[in-house]
């Protein structure tokens, strides 16, 4: 097994990891029904009550088309023979699920699109009717909203009887309701054959540009603000790494000389009962001890500070988080690294050594700790993903803006693109944390290899 | 200290037990209605009260039940996702398995089918609705009935599947995502009530049971008296019931109530954050989330963490005492 062709499968799996977790995120994207162009659209109508339908009809396909959310999901689709590809196209929710309960009910296809074009004339030709007639372009305004959503019989004759008596009521428009209610009149029946499978293949579907646009960087826009997803997250990054780095850093470098010194047993139960206590009520304790005027005002509660401060404000901010993050970093660390130096007391070159009469404080730098750090900064690769994304409970408990934060911020407003584009990153860090580490092993002991 | 740990053990555990089957015996409190005032620890009430003028006391008591019903619900969820295919990715570790074609166009088509079905019964036309239920229990009752079509069609042409590359493959994919951003995600999504909030934590947490087990059946698998077994001819489902099951039993039990640990500290967290259980559901993480806008009443923040974490240290205990036996049998 040649060296290289163990990278080459290495790469090949985390390409397949990798697409199987963005997967897993479209799904979860999708899964909340998040559509953009559904809420601009009600913008819109919110901006202008009195927008013609046939201008609200067009405006609505191109947004949908813009944001591709007219298109299929996945590659492959399982649908019934009797309904058209062409069906997605139409925007509005409801008359789409009613057009389809009228093509299952064995209606004609060009009868069910010219009763569409039919009440789209009729709804224009209300619209131009003068003020004086408001009364009767009201009713005809409902009449021909209500001829879109009608999905099954009897709604269709309760319909017919309404034109009958609209055309009684007004006689000029007798000849415009006569070919609506004639396709209105049509008697279908029930089959079964309506409900036969159809597999169908789309070389353009919502997955494959949803993969794209993620690959590149491009998560879409955040529901709350209309932001830049990505835009968004970049901004909180560096909040994020101002308290974990410093943390992680005093974590790793005070427990090499733990895990070799500090080997008895109160120091064994110090850092069991640290690891012991939950990390969000320490935060909490330290918040409510250390910050509030009732006790001790020494540090302030707030990390997220931004501008020209002086150094002691940015220092009484980060300082508790610092210290949560080493709290919560630091007693695995030295654990590991006991169980690392643990193996190499045993071996037999130490015990060469103490037979020489080397004294110990020689041995533990000279052999022990030069062996036994080695398999310790493979976990600089393992703790990556939590260092980009941050803790969510240390960041909402000291009020810092960074990644951590701002997923509980979506979760509250149920932003669903900033929470899916949270979980593909951290789990992209994850994956490649887990190769880092797997990588720097190799670098460090080709020897086990 | 380590002599008397055992039984220091088993006293608190015992109390927090019985706080929870019978809290009647330790209600202390003369007065459980709810009073008017928050009050001081050393009064009528043991451990003071709320804002609400509630006993802080017996909402402890109420929440330790919350809590350890997630843990044991989740760790039970998690036994039951992991443990087949813990014990298929270990016991198949390094071999292929022959299926046959037909078992593969079988699943294929019962899938199908189903999908087909689901697809149907989404129409809400009534006309449908029979044949929609008749086809979805076909295809279920194909997937039940595979086992046999594997049988019948012999050895002749097949897929070759290696269980423990795709077993292991899954857990890799689950165990990249994040798994408390995943929660999150998952809870703003789903809005779990207690069972469903259980199932999603099984779900993440599940890859780590996996692993460990489908690790300690790889080492069982080698040993002498399963070989006997295998060459005494004893069917595969046999073998992992009577022979690598049992011998795996004290992983599985340390596993368990790592679980359960697991679940307890991740709920609380949760429910700290406000993200978790519903309204219904009193858990030790919202005590300690309701008392965090009365900083000066220390008591509503003091008595709950104390049992939090007494519980936590009670489980750690015990996974250390088990892994000491397991490890050290004798």
């Amino acid at each position: 097994m040649s060296r290289s062709k163990a990278y080459l499968s290495s790469i090949l799996s985390l390409t397949a990891v990798v697409l199987t977790v963005s997967a897993l995120t479209f799904v979860l994207d999708s899964l909340a029904h998040f559509d953009r162009a559904d809420i601009q659209m009600m913008e819109i109508k919110e901006q202008y009550p009195t927008i013609r339908s046939n201008d609200y009809e067009a405006r609505y396909r191109s947004l949908r088309s813009a944001s591709g959310s007219d298109l299929p999901d996945f590659f492959i689709s399982l649908n019934f023979k009797c309904i058209p590809d062409s069906l997605r196209l139409i925007p509005v929710k409801e008359e789409r699920s009613a057009l389809q309960n009228l093509l299952l009910k064995s209606y004609s296809l060009s009868d069910i699109y010219t009763l569409r074009t039919k009440s789209f004339q009729l709804e224009s030709f209300a619209e131009s009717l003068p003020d004086s007639l408001i009364n009767v372009s009201t009713r005809l305004k409902i009449f021909s909203r209500t001829l879109r959503i009608a999905d099954n019989k009897s709604s269709l004759d309760s319909l017919a009887q309404q034109a009958d008596t609209l055309s009684q009521e007004y006689p000029a428009l007798t000849n415009r309701l006569a070919d609506i209610k004639a396709l209105l009149r049509v008697s279908v029946s029930e089959r079964l054959q309506n409900f036969l499978p159809v597999i169908r293949w789309h070389s353009d579907n919502r997955f494959k540009f949803w993969l794209l646009h993620t690959l590149s960087g491009d998560f879409g826009t955040s529901t709350l603000t209309g932001e830049k997803v990505s835009r968004r997250i970049w901004n909180a990054l560096p909040y994020s790494l101002l308290a974990s780095i410093p943390g992680f850093l005093l974590a790793f470098l005070l427990s090499i000389p733990a895990g070799i010194y500090l080997r008895n047993r109160y120091w064994s139960l110090i850092l069991w009962i640290i690891a012991t206590t939950p990390l969000f009520v320490l935060a909490h304790l330290f918040i409510l001890y250390f910050t509030s005027s009732d006790y001790l005002d020494w540090f302030s509660p707030r990390a997220g500070l931004k501008g020209d401060l002086p150094v002691t404000v940015y220092l009484k901010g980060y300082f508790l988080p610092v210290i949560c993050y080493f709290l919560a970093f630091f007693p695995t660390l030295t654990l590991y690294m006991q169980a690392s130096a643990n193996r190499e007391y045993t071996k037999p070159y130490v015990q060469t050594a103490k037979a020489k009469g080397l004294p110990g404080t020689y041995i533990k730098l000279k052999h022990i700790l030069a062996n036994a750090v080695f398999p310790h900064i493979t976990l600089l690769g393992l703790t990556l993903p939590t260092l980009v994304s941050g803790s969510v409970l240390i960041e909402q408990i000291f009020d810092i803006p960074g990644i951590g934060k701002l997923l509980y911020e979506s979760y509250r407003s149920s932003d669903m693109p900033v929470i899916s584009a949270i979980v593909w990153i951290s789990s992209l860090f994850t994956v490649l944390g887990f190769r880092l580490s797997n990588f720097l092993y190799d670098y460090i002991m080709p020897v086990r290899k | 200290m380590k002599k008397y740990r055992t039984y220091i053990l088993c006293i608190m555990s015992g109390l927090l037990v019985s706080m929870w089957l019978y809290p009647d015996i330790w209600i202390l409190d003369r007065y459980l209605a709810p009073g008017k005032d928050i009050l001081m620890p050393p009064g009528n009430f043991i451990f003071g009260t709320d804002e609400l003028g509630r006993s802080v006391y017996a909402r402890i008591i109420n929440g330790l039940g919350g809590s350890l019903k997630v843990g044991i619900l989740t760790a039970l969820f998690t036994f039951v996702i992991g443990i087949i295919p813990g014990i298929t990715g270990g016991y198949y570790s390094g071999k292929t398995l022959r299926i046959g074609i037909v078992s593969v166009l079988v699943v294929i088509k019962s899938l199908f089918l189903f999908v087909y079905s689901i697809q149907l019964l989404n129409t809400g036309i009534h006309m449908v609705q029979t044949p929609a239920i008749l086809l979805m229990f076909l295809s279920l009752l194909l997937l039940i009935l595979l086992p046999l079509t594997g049988k019948l069609t012999g050895k002749t042409a097949g897929v070759q599947v290696n269980p423990d590359g795709m077993i292991s493959f899954f857990t890799a994919v689950l165990s990249a995502l994040p798994k408390f951003v995943l929660i999150i995600a998952l809870a703003a999504l789903f809005k779990p009530g207690l069972i469903l909030l259980c199932f999603l934590m099984a779900i993440i947490l599940a890859p780590g049971f996996i692993r460990i087990v489908r690790s300690e059946i790889l080492s069982i698998r080698n040993t002498p008296y399963v070989e006997a077994a295998k060459s005494l001819g004893y069917s595969t489902f046999r073998i992992f019931v009577f022979h690598i099951v049992p011998q795996a039993t004290p992983v599985l039990i340390v596993q368990i109530i790592l679980q359960v640990q697991v679940a307890i500290l991740s709920e609380s967290a949760l429910s700290f954050l406000g993200v978790g259980l519903p309204y219904e559901t009193l858990t030790l993480g919202k005590l300690i989330n309701s008392a965090r806008e009365y900083p000066s009443c220390t008591w509503m923040t003091f008595f709950p963490v104390i049992t939090l974490c007494s519980v936590i240290l009670i489980l750690r205990n015990f996974i250390e005492k088990f892994s000491d036996k397991t490890s050290n049998p004798l």
